[in-house]
C-alpha cells in the first residue's frame, strides 16, 4: 500500500477482515477515517454506515463503516523517559505498557519508542509478545526531554506499522531539546493517518492555553499534546499520580479498539490542499470524535 | 562552604571588622596570609576556605584583626586609586591579582553553596573587579581578569541551566565591564537562550515582562505580548553577536549564533548567507560546521528550498551524525512527499546512538570553556 500525503489511502485491493456484510473493496483513493462514538463517557458500539454522515470539505460523501475490533490494530507505545521518570513512576510506566500491549488481540502489532534526549526504538512493531515485554523490562530512565522530535519519529514510523495505527504518548515534561519545532510536528501528525492519544502528568490546560497555542505554537508550546490530539481525533488524559497510568493506557487502548473505520472516496472536493472533515451522527445523539481533516 | 563561614568571609571583607588606622604590618605577614586564603580557595573552594578561615580565626585576636584590618584597608585605598602610605607593604600587582582573584574565589563560593547568596557574590564580585581594574589603570594594558571570571561563572550557570542566574550575572558585566568578545558572546546566549523558552512554562521574569499568563484577566493579550517580548531578547541577542563578531572576526561561533537568530526573526535569507560564508572559512571547528549546516537546512526550508535543505542536512550529518541532523533530513523527506525516505531516515537515527550532538548542547552556550578560564585565572593569580 503506498500512501500520499496523509491520510490518502491508495487501496487497490484491501480486503479488511470484518464480517460479510461490511467487507468492502475500492479501486480508487481512499480515505480512511477513524472514529470514536460516546455517549458521556460509554463507547456506542453497533452503529453502521446509515447512523454516519461524513463530510468532506463541506462535500457529504459515499461512507462505508466498519467497526475498528475488526481490522488489524498496531500500537505504537512512546515513552517519556528522561530522568524526572527515574524510580517509581518509571516502574508504574511498565506495568501500564504491559497491560496495555496485553488488553490487544494476538493478531495485533505493538512498538515501542523511548525518548529523553535521544530516541530509541527498542522494540519496532511485532505480534511478539515476548520481545515487547523484554524491551519494556529493560527500560531506563535518565536525561532531559525530546518530545516534539520522539512525536515526529513516530509519525515517520507510522510507514512500518501494518493496518491502523494508534499512538500513545506518555510525557511528565515538557520539551527541552528537540530539533523540530510544534508546528513542524502538528502538520507532520495531519499528514499521517495515526490517531494520537497521550498521558500527560503535567497540569491539565485551560482553553485559553489552547488559544494560544493555536495563535503561537513555540511561544505557547504546553498545548502541544492537546493539539495533536484533537488534530488527529485521539484524546489526551491528564493523571496527577503514577499510579493512574495503568487505568488510563487501559482506557485508551479500550476507547481505539471501540472506534468506528470510516472509509470514502473523495468526490467532488479540491484536487489538493487541505480538506476539512466533518463527521456527525444521523440517527442518534453521541459525541463524535474525529480527525480534523488531511492534507492531500 | 558552611554559611557561617561565608558570613565570616563577607564580614571579614566589607566591614564588620571595621578598619582602624592603617596599620603598618610587614609583608611578611600580609602576604602569606592573602596568599594562603587564595590558594585555600582556589584549590578546594568550599572545604579548603573553610579550614582557611578556621585557621584565621585560630590567630590570636590582635594579630588577626591587624592582619585583617590591613588587607581591608589597603584593598579599598588600592581600589579607589589612592596612592599607598609610606609604611604600607609593597603592593605589588601580583599581590593585586592575588586579592582579586581571591574576592572573586569567594564569590564563587558564594554562588556555589546551597543558600546560592547572590548578594554576597555580588559584592565580592564587584570589589574583585575593581581590583582588577586597578591593575589595569596602574598597568596602562587591557585587562580582562574580570570578564573572564564572570564569564566562567556564567557558562556555569547556562550549563547548569540556571538562565535567570546567567542573566543577572552576565547582562551587567557586559553593560559595566571592558569589553570582552567572548563575555558579549556568552552576554547574547543568554538572550537567545531566553528567546526561546515557552512563555506558558518556566520562562523568567524578565523574559515574561513580569507578567503572569496565570492572573491576567485577559490572558489572550499575552499573546501580543509574548511577542513583543521574544523580539525584544533576539534583537539584544542579535546586538550582541555583532559586537562579538566585530570585535574577534576569527570566532566561528557568533556569527553562527547570529544566524541562528536571524533565521528566527524571519531573515532565513540572511542567515543563510552568514551561514554559507562561516562555511566557507578555513579552520572552521568540526562542531561548528555542523551546527552551520543544520542551520543552513533550516534557512533554506524557510524559504521553500526543500532541495537545498535536503543537501545541508546531509552535509550535517556527513559533519556528525547525530539524531538531530537525521530527523531534521526525515522532517525534510516527508515535506517533500517521500514517506519511505523519512522512516529510513527516523530509523537511522534511532538506530545510531549518539550521544554527542551539539544541538542538545547548544542552549547551554560555550560551557566547556569554564574549567580552562578558571585554571588560566589561578595560574595568573599565583604567579
Amino acid at each position: 500500500m503506498t500512501r500520499l500525503g496523509v491520510l490518502i489511502v491508495l487501496v487497490t485491493a484491501t480486503y479488511l477482515s470484518a464480517p460479510p456484510q461490511t467487507r468492502f473493496r475500492s479501486g480508487a483513493d481512499a480515505v480512511q477515517v477513524d472514529v470514536e462514538v460516546r455517549q458521556g463517557a460509554v463507547p456506542i458500539t453497533g452503529l453502521t454506515t446509515e447512523d454516519f454522515e461524513l463530510r468532506d470539505s463541506k462535500v457529504v460523501q459515499q461512507i462505508q463503516v466498519v467497526a475498528i475490533e475488526r481490522v488489524p490494530v498496531s500500537l505504537l507505545l512512546a515513552l517519556d523517559t528522561s530522568g524526572s521518570v527515574r524510580g517509581v513512576l518509571l516502574e508504574q510506566l511498565k506495568a501500564a505498557s504491559r497491560g496495555a500491549i496485553g488488553a490487544l488481540r494476538d493478531d495485533d502489532h505493538a512498538g515501542l519508542m523511548t525518548f529523553s534526549q535521544r530516541i530509541g526504538r527498542p522494540a519496532a512493531p511485532t505480534r511478539d509478545r515476548a520481545t515487547l515485554y523484554r524491551a519494556i523490562d529493560l527500560l531506563q530512565a535518565d536525561g532531559s526531554t525530546a518530545l516534539r522530535d520522539a512525536v515526529f519519529a513516530a509519525t515517520a514510523l507510522r510507514e512500518r506499522a501494518p493496518g491502523r495505527v494508534i499512538l500513545l504518548v506518555f510525557t511528565d515534561g515538557l520539551d527541552t531539546m528537540s530539533w523540530l519545532d510544534s508546528t513542524a510536528v502538528v502538520n507532520a501528525a495531519l499528514r499521517s493517518d495515526m490517531v494520537i492519544y497521550a498521558v500527560s502528568s503535567t497540569r491539565a490546560r485551560q482553553a485559553v492555553d489552547r488559544a494560544k497555542f493555536d495563535a503561537e505554537p513555540e511561544l505557547f508550546p504546553g498545548s502541544f499534546l492537546e493539539a495533536l490530539a484533537e488534530r488527529t481525533g485521539g484524546e489526551v488524559l491528564h493523571i496527577t499520580q503514577g499510579a493512574q497510568l495503568a487505568p488510563a493506557f487501559a482506557r485508551i487502548v479500550s476507547a481505539f479498539k471501540s472506534r468506528y473505520l470510516l472509509t470514502y472516496s473523495p468526490r467532488n472536493v479540491p484536487a489538493s490542499g487541505w480538506h476539512p472533515i466533518d463527521v456527525t451522527l444521523t440517527r442518534r445523539t453521541g459525541t463524535v470524535t474525529a480527525r480534523r481533516g488531511y492534507y492531500r | 562552604m558552611a554559611s557561617r563561614d561565608l558570613l565570616f568571609l563577607y564580614f571579614l571583607f566589607f566591614g564588620s571588622i571595621a578598619p582602624a588606622a592603617p596599620v603598618a604590618v610587614q609583608d611578611t605577614s600580609v602576604v602569606p596570609l592573602v596568599q594562603h586564603l587564595f590558594e585555600a580557595a582556589s584549590f578546594n573552594r568550599a572545604g579548603e576556605t573553610a579550614r582557611a578561615v578556621a585557621r584565621l580565626e585560630a590567630m590570636s585576636p590582635d594579630e588577626h584583626r591587624k592582619a585583617i584590618d590591613a588587607i581591608l584597608d589597603r584593598r579599598k585605598r588600592h581600589a579607589n586609586g589612592q596612592p599607598s602610605h609610606s609604611d604600607d607593604i609593597r603592593w605589588s600587582p601580583p599581590l593585586v591579582r592575588a586579592l582579586a582573584a581571591l574576592e572573586m574565589e569567594f564569590a564563587l563560593a558564594a554562588r556555589t553553596s546551597q543558600r546560592r547568596d547572590a548578594n554576597a557574590a555580588a559584592a565580592h564580585m564587584s570589589a574583585g573587579s575593581a581590583l582588577y581594574q586597578s591593575l589595569a589603570r596602574s598597568s596602562g594594558e587591557h585587562e580582562t581578569s574580570a570578564p573572564r571570571w564572570y564569564l566562567a561563572m556564567g557558562l556555569e550557570d547556562l550549563a547548569d541551566g540556571r538562565f535567570e542566574a546567567a542573566d543577572r550575572l552576565l547582562l551587567p558585566a557586559c553593560r559595566d565591564l571592558t569589553p570582552y568578545p567572548p563575555l558579549l558572546l556568552a552576554c547574547g546566549t543568554v538572550h537567545e537562550t531566553i528567546s526561546a523558552f515557552p512563555y506558558d512554562a518556566g520562562g523568567t521574569v524578565r523574559h515574561s515582562g513580569g507578567w503572569s499568563t496565570e492572573s491576567s484577566s485577559r490572558p489572550l493579550e499575552d499573546i501580543p505580548r509574548a511577542r513583543a517580548a521574544r523580539q525584544r531578547e533576539l534583537k539584544a541577542a542579535r546586538t550582541f553577536f555583532e559586537r562579538a563578531s566585530a570585535a574577534d572576526p576569527a570566532d566561528t561561533q557568533a556569527p553562527l549564533r547570529l544566524a541562528n537568530v536571524r533565521m528566527r526573526q524571519g531573515s532565513g535569507k540572511d542567515a543563510a548567507a552568514l551561514l554559507e560564508r562561516l562555511l566557507a572559512r578555513a579552520g572552521v571547528p568540526k562542531r561548528d560546521v555542523y551546527l552551520a549546516q543544520l542551520f543552513l537546512g533550516r534557512a533554506h526550508e524557510q524559504h521553500g528550498r526543500f532541495e537545498d535543505a535536503a543537501a545541508a542536512y546531509d552535509a550535517a550529518i556527513a559533519t556528525i551524525p547525530t539524531q538531530s541532523a537525521l530527523l531534521a533530513r526525515a522532517h525534510n523527506a516527508q515535506r517533500r512527499g517521500n514517506a519511505s525516505e523519512a522512516a529510513t531516515f527516523v530509523e537511522r537515527a534511532t538506530a545510531s546512538g549518539s550521544t554527542d550532538d551539539p544541538w542538545w548542547a547548544y542552549r547551554f552556550g560555550q560551557y566547556w570553556l569554564a574549567r580552562d578560564i578558571y585554571i588560566g585565572l589561578r595560574t595568573e593569580a599565583r604567579q
